[in-house]
């Protein structure tokens, strides 16, 4: 069924509840409304929408009739659950089934392919070779280098086309042991150590009881010996040796020690996907417990093993980190195939090795080679796509993210990025909103063309970069420059609310000290900012006081005070005769302006209704700026009084941090986890649809795009001064040097 | 006669010190060698039979080089402990004396008369002896005379020849010796012989003079203080004289070393004295025993031991809970018995002893001490804190800072119905409440009397909250004797109903039991107030579990912190242990609480069944959530000191263990922790309406248990009257009153917050003060750094916000005389122009 088919039969259904799970607020009665893409619940009053993306949506199930009407629950990868009690039972009918039709059937018909981003984000993919991440760790040197083997996927398809190999193997040795290995995956290079061990993968081999493969021994030989400071290395299997041993009897199963001399085996018991489905779905089941009680919470989430498998899988990755920073080993890591429970471990040990990965560039870097190029499947794991049965899905990549995010709680100062940053990635490997998480291998994308046809997540995260970094990072802490290797006991590990239960804001702290250290952070930004502004003003004012002339400061501002100068100088030779007036109104004018001020700057700048207050007297003194004084035009190059109380009006000194009120402007609530944008120009807290990026602020020193609520650019936008900034011819400067400031931050 | 004169002209000329005229020359010059000048300046035969002192000089050189070897020896040892065994060792020990005295041998036999076992000497009269090169006169400021020679001979010369002797020996015998026990790293013993011999000889050439003079002293220091340092060593922090003699005996190269020791001592002393048969002298080593086990290590936690021993009260001291003598589980721990001390503070400290009587004694006089302090004979005054000196300036002394008064005064801005009250002067009428209590104007100090009779223990309803916008109030008490004849007293329920402000809403009166426990404290004469007496009120039964099931819970959950095995599901334990569970109860409670007041606006009675434990928990919570200023630092303290202290929660009985203590009379219950779980869970979820951090609140707890100050050993304010406790102790609320202290206790987020909090009491919001109860057992650095950079972020904001209104208001400044300035060149401007 089509899209357009589907929606022509429903496209909205009228008195809808949303049951809130928790009781502690009314129900609320809206529409649902069906587009192409999401599903919106609208209550009347306009306070409260709802979206749900389609391509999020996991389960559409129906419940029993109540009195109201027959539910219909609605649960999304990202954690959200609804449950909507539709009135007439053929409306829910219809629109289960149409819920139920919407997941795609191919991959053309995904959301990637349909989205179109806004216009601030580039479809241009910034390129990512995975020569140049090996290139940072020092590959090829002698003891690596460089296959182009795999060039065209004939080797191993789920494999990039470069892979990595001590430099003593020959091409028929690795055709050999790719044979030896499940689904051709090889030994290759993951990581390398600046101490010379290394973390190679690969998938188990298909050695059965007996069979064996001397080319794939020989790798193994050729590997150890690329590190000379141990004769020994570890092969680890991150399996339980219950599963290991089940594969043998399927032909596949773990190296055989006899064969591989010098080697050490270990086994990580990591459960296998299909476990850890049904314990996500578990966990999943504990929070929507109603109202629970503190026994029966515990009991559920102990009974998830939730925890237990996040910490079995740090475990295999401090143990891997250990061995090659601590004894100097080299360590070959592989699973059943190498693509689940291995790029778990490999990325998350190297995480804890390298200070670079835990950079938010060092993570795309992680997330490319590990996950993208060396073939997670994330159309499988994630569920992109209808398939007869869903055994293919399983919170893999999750579990990933909640790793380093156990970690980023041990050490809050060591990583870049913040939890925020963790739950987006999470969210948008399922959402297909962007085309990196489509498809199970390289060679998928490739064939899809997804680099051609769709946006690029990373481009986003670096349109974003700032909602996405943490304020604590302090890259000189001894935590964030040296390897971590802590210990973790069953204690150590808590329980992620703020993934899964998000939507539950009452359950969530009710003041979030990480939404205020961005705030804070922020805050420093603009006022700093600011504070050169009013530097250089004073500077302006002193040099014109002293030498009764004013030639301002800085070359840019002759520029624009020039052409002030001129504009204003040409029309005054028609108006002379106003001269009179004018100075009056000046005189008059000045000191009780001044004085207001003074008033602004004790009374605090939170109350907003200072800046609506004032911009309407803005106005009938703002000619003055336009029509100036005949001989005077030294004097008119300093800053009019009107230019800074304007400049000065455009910055709020202090914000409204804390005690935030629960409503934005445009009254849809705010929970806590939702990060609140303060508008630079009044302080006031607003939520992300309520601000606009797109305005200069007089008030600053630079020129970037600053953070205001709709209501201020209004009042900015009509006031005269403004246009007469912005029509400057010095934007382009501007905008170079904005660029730059982008860059720096 | 011309001879002699002659010769005396000869004297007359020869000058220096050590020149002279040799037998067979007319020249004044340097003596040969073998020879050393006279008085008469002729050089004369060294013939001297060889002194003690030389001989004894000549043995200490030797000696020197032999610690050399051994120490070189030792050092091989340490770095190859496996393939360099004992005997090994021993033998190279061995082999070095055996080099050393042939090469002795040797050089004795190649002095003349040579092939003797001695040689002949000259005497050593100056320091100068051995340095003549520095005493060559010149004659006339001309001519240098060289009278340079071997003055001390062969003193100067025999050191070279025994060191030479010394490491050909050496490189003799050593290499067979490596050759035969096939082990080539031995030879490092040679290159080391070969690196230090050569700085010897230098040593000797440069400073023999010196070293010959002071060596008896040099060997008698040395020993001494080498000994001195050994037995630190061998005694490695014992304190008794038994186990550390049992160490230095067990071991046979305690037993050598020593003996070497006393060998130098006495070398020093024979060459020092020139005696031989003083050998009691021997013994002075051991006097320095003593010295040897005073060293006080630098060990934190030793440090902790050796303060209270120190202090002489160390048994009293109310640190030491629990412990465990484990005796060794294995061989391999061999000789090590730990013993566990697990502190009411949730440490654990080990210590090993490696004597199992001592371990045992220890174990035992530990267990005493600690039955001892709460034991029912022990008295108060014996508690550290009224021995603790004042050792900082207190600002603002805690005793007083929170007075009644000051209380009620903040309480009368906002109704004038309620008065302080005397009736407990001398605590006449309960025992266990402060002296004076607020109570409403309209009830007489003879009602309370009566009503006081009618409550248990005497705890009669006292005002402990007033709301501000609804002036509605909490009210705390204990249970009303009513007994099973449901008795009641018209004088009780006045009061009751007198404080009940707004008598159009019926109050709540709060039973922190279950209906059942009311039933069974009715059978023995206690109760709740019956709805037909108390017309006014509705009642309402919220359980609060105390005591011994608070106990155990708290015991069992620390026990599942703290259990780091792999295997034992933590979150099921964490379950069984119910003290989550009684966290979010208490912050259900104080929300009803709260909410009634708040929302209802109406008056809420709290009483359990004797007003001190649960109650206190549940009013003080709900203050937290309704009143802006318990969550400021000192509100905080105020709100402990009034809702705890003067309310009397019995901190010494019920903090008389904390989780690992065998419970030993039923009164200890972690109620006060509870408190500030429940306090520390609002913290979390309103990050930015406390003034405080959660250091203020783990101080506190710490503080409960063990604490220098005497703000939480008393049961009540009787006690503390009875014992003085305002003249002889310190407050708790003068140290935290001071800035230093205070500094790190705020919360850089912190913007007061009027709102009354309305907390999540769901099971999911309830989470684990990991800060408190893992303290111990996670690295706390991260986090640590993590609240720096916190505090880092916000001091840089609000500099920056000061600094930006600074230059806002210098711009004004400076705007406002440019106007001036322009309007006045304006002005001169039009003067001008009219002029024109």
């Amino acid at each position: 069924m089509d899209f357009a088919d589907s929606l022509a039969s429903l496209r909205s259904v009228e008195n809808v509840r949303l049951m809130d799970r928790f009781n502690n607020r009314p129900q609320i009665i809206g529409t649902i409304f069906l587009t192409s893409t999401h599903l919106i619940f609208v209550d009347p009053e306009g306070k409260r929408e709802t979206w749900i993306l389609h391509s999020l949506i996991s389960t559409v199930d129906r419940l029993p009739i109540t009195q109201y009407g027959s539910p219909l629950r609605i649960r999304t990868k990202h954690f959200f659950s609804a449950e909507f009690i539709i009135p007439k039972e053929r409306d829910c009918s219809d629109l289960h089934a149409t819920l139920s039709q919407l997941k795609p059937d191919s991959y053309e018909k995904l959301y990637c392919f349909l989205y179109q981003a806004p216009n601030h984000l580039e479809k241009v993919w910034d390129p990512f070779l995975l020569a140049t991440e090996y290139m940072r760790m020092g590959v090829p040197n002698p003891e690596w280098k460089v296959e182009d083997n795999n060039s065209n996927f004939d080797m191993c398809d789920t494999y990039p086309p470069l892979i990595y190999v001590p430099t003593s193997t020959t091409k028929s040795m690795l055709l050999g042991s790719s044979k030896f290995r499940s689904r051709g995956r090889l030994p290759v290079l993951s990581y390398l150590h600046p101490n010379g061990a290394s973390i190679t993968r690969c998938a188990q081999p298909l050695s059965g009881f007996s069979a064996r493969c001397l080319e794939d021994e020989q790798l193994l030989q050729c590997i150890l010996k690329t590190n000379s400071q141990s004769n020994t290395m570890y092969i680890i299997d991150t399996r339980p040796r219950i599963n290991a041993v089940a594969n043998r009897a399927a032909g596949k199963g773990y190296e055989n020690e006899v064969n591989y001399s010098n080697m050490q085996f270990k086994f990580c018991p990591i459960e296998n996907i299909h476990i850890m489905r049904s314990s996500l779905n578990k966990v999943l089941e504990a929070c929507e417990l109603k109202d629970p009680s503190m026994n029966q919470y515990l009991n559920a989430l102990d009974n998830t093993s939730w925890l237990q498998h996040i910490k079995a899988v740090l475990e295999a990755a401090i143990f891997i980190a250990r061995a090659i920073d601590v004894e100097k080993k080299n360590v070959l890591v592989h699973c059943s195939d190498g693509w689940d429970r291995t790029a778990q471990c490999c990325s998350l040990s190297s995480l804890l090795l390298s200070p670079y990965y835990r950079s938010i560039h060092g993570f795309r870097m992680l997330i490319e080679k590990e996950w993208f190029s060396f073939g997670h499947k994330f159309s499988d794991r994630c569920g992109h796509i209808r398939t007869s049965d869903n055994k293919e899905q399983s919170p893999v990549f999750l579990q990933f993210i909640e790793g380093v995010w156990q970690l980023t709680q041990l050490y809050p100062t060591a990583f870049e990025f913040n939890e925020r940053f963790l739950m987006s990635l999470h969210d948008h490997s399922h959402s297909c909103q962007y085309g990196n998480f489509i498809g199970n291998c390289e060679k998928d994308r490739f064939d899809l063309g997804v680099k051609d046809r769709t946006y690029s997540y990373w481009n986003y995260v670096l349109q974003n970069v700032n909602d996405f970094r943490n304020p604590l990072f302090r890259p000189q802490s001894s935590y964030a420059s040296e390897v971590l290797l802590p210990t973790i006991f069953p204690q150590t590990l808590k329980f992620w609310l703020n993934m899964y239960q998000r939507f539950e804001s009452g359950l969530l702290p009710k003041e979030n000290t990480a939404n205020t250290l961005i705030q804070l952070v922020d805050h420093t930004i603009a006022l700093n900012d600011h504070a050169r502004l009013l530097e250089k003003r004073i500077r302006e004012l002193r040099f014109s006081l002293e030498n009764g002339v004013t030639t301002p400061t800085s070359n840019e501002d002759i520029n624009e005070l020039q052409e002030n100068h001129n504009a204003t100088s040409s029309i005054e030779h028609d108006s002379g005769s106003s001269e009179n007036e004018l100075n009056q109104t000046t005189a008059e004018s000045d000191p009780p302006k001044s004085n207001q001020y003074l008033q602004l700057l004790n009374s605090s700048d939170v109350e907003s209704g200072i800046s609506s207050d004032y911009s309407p007297k803005t106005k009938p003194f703002s000619p003055s700026f336009i029509l100036p004084h005949q001989s005077s035009s030294e004097i008119n190059d300093i800053p009019t009084i009107e230019r800074i109380a304007f400049e000065l009006n455009s910055i709020a000194v202090d914000w409204r941090t804390y005690h935030a009120p629960l409503y934005c402007a445009c009254s849809s609530p705010f929970d806590s986890a939702q990060r609140k944008y303060n508008c630079w120009r009044c302080g006031e807290n607003f939520c992300i649809r309520c601000i606009e990026h797109g305005i200069r602020l007089p008030g600053l020193y630079s020129t970037n795009f600053a953070p205001v609520c709709k209501t201020c650019v209004r009042s900015i936008k009509t006031s005269p001064l403004y246009i007469d900034i912005s029509t400057s011819g010095k934007s382009n400067n501007r905008s170079l040097t904005s660029m730059d400031d982008k860059k720096q931050i | 006669m011309s001879s002699n004169l002659l010769e005396k002209s000869k004297l007359s000329i020869c000058p220096g010190i050590y020149c002279g005229y040799q037998s067979n020359s007319t020249n004044c010059g340097a003596c040969q060698r073998g020879y050393r000048v006279n008085n008469e300046k002729i050089c004369q035969l060294c013939n001297e039979p060889l002194s003690l002192y030389n001989f004894m000089y000549i043995v200490f050189m030797a000696l020197l080089a032999l610690t050399f070897h051994w120490y070189f020896v030792n050092r091989l040892r340490k770095k190859k402990q496996r393939e360099f065994t004992f005997v090994k060792q021993t033998i190279l020990y061995f082999l070095s004396i055996f080099e050393i005295i042939l090469a002795f041998i040797f050089t004795l036999l190649s002095f003349p008369p040579i092939g003797k076992l001695t040689f002949n000497t000259c005497q050593v009269k100056l320091f100068s002896d051995f340095y003549p090169i520095f005493h060559n006169p010149i004659v006339n400021y001309r001519k240098k005379l060289r009278c340079s020679y071997e003055v001390v001979y062969p003193l100067q010369s025999v050191i070279f020849v025994l060191y030479t002797y010394a490491s050909l020996i050496m490189l003799f015998l050593r290499p067979i010796f490596v050759s035969i026990i096939r082990q080539k790293f031995i030879s490092a013993s040679i290159y080391s012989a070969l690196h230090f011999y050569p700085c010897l000889l230098i040593l000797h050439a440069l400073f023999g003079g010196l070293i010959y003079f002071t060596f008896p002293i040099l060997t008698i220091t040395s020993s001494i203080f080498l000994n001195a340092i050994h037995f630190t060593l061998v005694a490695n922090g014992e304190h008794d004289w038994i186990p550390f003699l049992r160490k230095l005996c067990g071991n046979m190269q305690n037993w050598i070393i020593y003996f070497i020791h006393v060998a130098l001592l006495l070398c020093g002393l024979i060459s020092l004295t020139e005696i031989e048969n003083k050998y009691d002298l021997i013994l002075l080593p051991i006097v320095f025993l003593p010295v040897s086990l005073k060293q006080p290590d630098g060990e934190l936690k030793e440090l902790w031991i050796f303060y209270t021993n120190m202090d002489g009260i160390q048994t009293k001291f109310p640190m030491k809970n629990e412990f465990r003598s484990q005796l060794p589980t294995s061989p391999s721990l061999s000789s090590k018995y730990t013993i566990t001390l697990r502190l009411k503070t949730l440490e654990t400290c080990h210590f090993d002893i490696s004597v199992l009587d001592e371990a045992i004694k220890l174990a035992e006089s530990l267990d005493a001490l600690i039955a001892h302090t709460d034991g029912p004979t022990f008295d108060v005054t014996f508690l550290f804190p009224f021995y603790f000196p004042r050792d900082f300036e207190v600002i603002q002394d805690g005793w007083t800072a929170f007075s009644v008064e000051s209380e009620f005064s903040r309480l009368q801005a906002i109704s004038d119905e309620w008065r302080i009250s005397d009736v407990n002067k001398n605590f006449a009428v309960c025992e266990t409440y402060s002296e004076r209590l607020v109570v409403p104007k309209s009830v007489s100090d003879d009602q309370l009397k009566r009503s006081a009779e009618f409550r248990s223990h005497g705890r009669f309803p006292v005002l402990c909250y007033l709301h501000k916008s609804s002036k509605s109030c909490i009210i705390r008490c204990a249970q009303p004797l009513i007994g099973a004849s449901v008795r009641r007293c018209k004088e009780d329920e006045a009061l009751v109903n007198s404080m009940l402000i707004q008598r159009h809403k019926k109050g709540w009166i709060l039973d922190t039991r279950h209906p059942n426990v009311v039933k069974l404290a009715q059978s023995k004469g206690g109760g709740c107030e019956p709805e037909q007496h108390y017309a006014l009120w509705k009642r309402l039964h919220r359980h609060l579990d105390k005591h011994t099931v608070l106990q155990e819970s708290f015991m069992k959950f620390i026990d599942a912190c703290i259990d780091q095995s792999e295997k034992d599901r933590w979150l099921s334990k964490l379950e069984n242990s119910n003290w989550l569970l009684h966290v979010k109860e208490a912050l259900t409670v104080a929300c009803i609480v709260a909410q009634t007041i708040d929302r209802e606006e109406t008056s809420v009675l709290v009483h359990g069944s004797d007003g001190w434990d649960t109650t206190l928990l549940v009013t003080s919570l709900a203050q937290v959530l309704l009143h802006p200023d318990c969550r400021t630092i000192t509100g905080f303290e105020a709100l402990i000191e009034r809702e705890w202290i003067q309310a009397g929660h019995q901190f010494r009985s019920r903090c008389a263990r904390s989780a690992f203590g065998k419970s030993s009379r039923g009164q200890e219950s972690p109620l006060f922790t509870l408190f500030l779980d429940c306090t520390w869970q609002l913290l979390q979820q309103f990050a930015c309406s406390f003034e405080f951090n959660d250091t203020l609140l783990i101080q506190l707890f710490e503080h409960t248990y063990s604490s220098k100050f005497g703000t939480f050993i008393f049961n009540n304010e009787k006690e503390k009257t009875k014992y003085n406790a305002v003249k002889k102790t310190v407050s708790l609320w003068s140290y935290f009153n001071r800035p230093e202290i205070l500094r790190t206790f705020l919360n850089p987020f912190y913007e007061p917050n009027l709102n009354v909090l309305w907390p999540s009491v769901a099971a999911q919001s309830i989470i684990l003060w990991r800060s408190l109860y893992l303290r111990f057992y996670e690295n706390q650095i991260p986090q640590q750094e993590a609240w720096d950079e916190y505090l880092i972020i916000k001091e840089k904001e609000l500099q920056l916000r000061s600094y930006v209104n600074k230059l806002r208001q210098e711009l004004l400044e400076l705007e406002r005389k440019c106007t001036e300035k322009n309007s006045n060149m304006i002005k001169m401007e039009k003067d001008s122009i009219t002029t024109a």
